[in-house]
């Protein structure tokens, strides 16, 4: 009694493991309305950063391509790639998560995004002002000075306008969990001054479009001193 | 036993099935209501053929020959050639620091420019025209200089290429600084990076410095 009641409920098993395969073979076959709108949608995001980075090649100065579906940054001049990041991590807040899932509002990245305003995060603020004295009165020449300045963390925050803001976030990550923990605590406790990158981070999180970059600081060092006030950026979601 | 871990698979089998489903409705965007079938092919392959012309227009721009890239930041130096690396090698860039001549009047500001440059000029066994901060640095100023501490020879390594305004990439006596911000603008290559380069360009060879 118990053998056959096992076998029908393998043959029940089987048989809705079938029915959950057929609708998807069929739809391979013949693609339906709404995944012919999804490759439409997504062929149009293709053409606008085409577009834009066509645009963007004829000038002089150096334009940033945010790819969120490669997980990308990469600096371009004439049309040349100068340096290709990978991100490790990308985070949209709520504002940028609606826009990127908004079909109707595809139009909002046609338009390349202009730089107004940029901020300047160090872990360690003297480090720079300290290591900018040093350097003046003897060069870095053991290379130990630049490697402290390469991987202390940094937090690079771009205002654009249409209220984009990039974060570009440099950090080496923590090994254990242990520091991952620490790291949190840290962050949410300097999160409640709106002088520190976290601070400024959180009151940007409320009012902006957000999109955080998680990078290696030697990549945020090499990339954001070329975002000067007026750089153009094309962003893909 | 059995009857209840063939109902878990069922039940396991049933959720799986369903989950699915919706996760891929969830993910494709409804298309609207005054788009048929028809329309949205035609548009499809209208932006297919629009954004392949695009890629080749943009294709287009990036340099067919050899060209040099310099990170100014990681001080790297890099010779492409069609998505290929073909030399990456440490360089020594603008230390970012100032000069101030000793009655204060003049300034000089040591950093590497960036942006597109060419390759103006190539000359092998270069010698250095030793500029005013050049003098005041060594602090030689006022003193009586012969020719040869105003041309000096093999400073500047095997070869020298001229990129305008007195910046060129060029060799170095200091290799073990190669890596390092020190430089007074120019680009200081190692002995075997500066063979390569020298093989790889002529006059006329993009170099792009971010």
């Amino acid at each position: 009694m118990r053998d056959r009641a096992v076998r029908i409920l393998s043959a029940v098993v089987l048989i809705l493991i079938a029915l959950g395969a057929v609708p998807s073979t069929a739809q391979e076959d013949a693609p339906s309305r709404d995944e012919l709108y999804g490759e439409y949608v997504r062929l149009r995001a293709v053409n606008a950063v085409l577009v834009a980075r066509l645009a963007l090649s004829k000038q002089e100065e150096p334009y940033l391509i945010l790819d969120i579906p490669e997980k990308e940054v990469r600096l371009e001049l004439q049309g040349v790639t100068l340096t290709s990041v990978p991100a490790r991590e990308i985070e949209l807040n709520r504002l940028a998560r609606e826009i990127s899932r908004d079909t109707t509002r595809i139009g909002f990245c046609e338009v390349p995004f202009v730089l107004q305003q940029d901020r300047w995060f160090e872990e360690v603020p003297t480090l720079a002002a300290k290591d900018t004295a040093a350097v003046m009165s003897s060069p870095d020449t053991t290379g130990a000075l630049a490697e402290r300045i390469r991987t202390a963390p940094v937090l690079a925050l771009l205002r654009f306008e249409r209220n984009l803001v990039l974060a570009l976030r440099g950090e080496i990550p923590p090994a254990s969990r242990l520091e991952r923990w620490k790291v949190s605590l840290r962050r949410f406790w300097r999160s409640l001054r709106s002088s520190t990158a976290e601070g400024a981070l959180r009151v940007e999180r409320r009012r902006s479009i957000l999109i955080e970059f998680d990078m290696e600081p030697a990549q945020v060092r090499s990339i954001a001193p070329n975002l000067t006030k007026g750089t153009k950026i094309v962003l893909r979601f | 036993m059995m009857l209840r871990i063939g109902a878990a698979c069922a039940l396991a089998a049933l959720l799986l099935a369903g989950g699915c489903r919706q996760g891929g409705d969830s993910t494709a965007p409804s298309a609207p209501a005054h788009m048929d079938e028809e329309a949205l092919q035609k548009r499809i392959a209208g932006l297919q053929k629009q954004n392949g012309q695009l890629e080749s227009r943009l294709g287009k721009l990036i340099p067919k020959s050899p060209y040099i890239v310099i990170n100014t930041t990681l001080n790297r130096i890099y010779v492409r050639k069609s998505g290929e690396t073909l030399v990456d090698g440490a360089c020594s860039t603008g230390s970012n620091t100032e000069l101030v001549s000793p009655d204060g009047t003049r300034r000089w500001f040591f950093s590497t420019p960036r942006g597109v440059f060419k390759v103006l000029n190539r000359r092998k066994n270069p010698v250095w025209a030793v500029p005013e901060w050049g003098i005041i640095e060594a602090e030689l100023a006022g003193e009586e200089l012969l020719p040869e501490d105003l041309f000096q020879r093999g400073v500047l390594g095997k070869y020298a290429l001229d990129l305008g305004h007195g910046y060129m990439i060029h060799g170095t006596l200091f290799q073990r600084f190669l890596g390092l911000q020190v430089t007074h603008g120019c680009v200081r290559v190692g002995d075997e990076d500066l063979e390569q380069i020298w093989q790889l360009t002529k006059i006329g060879t993009p170099v792009y410095i971010f």
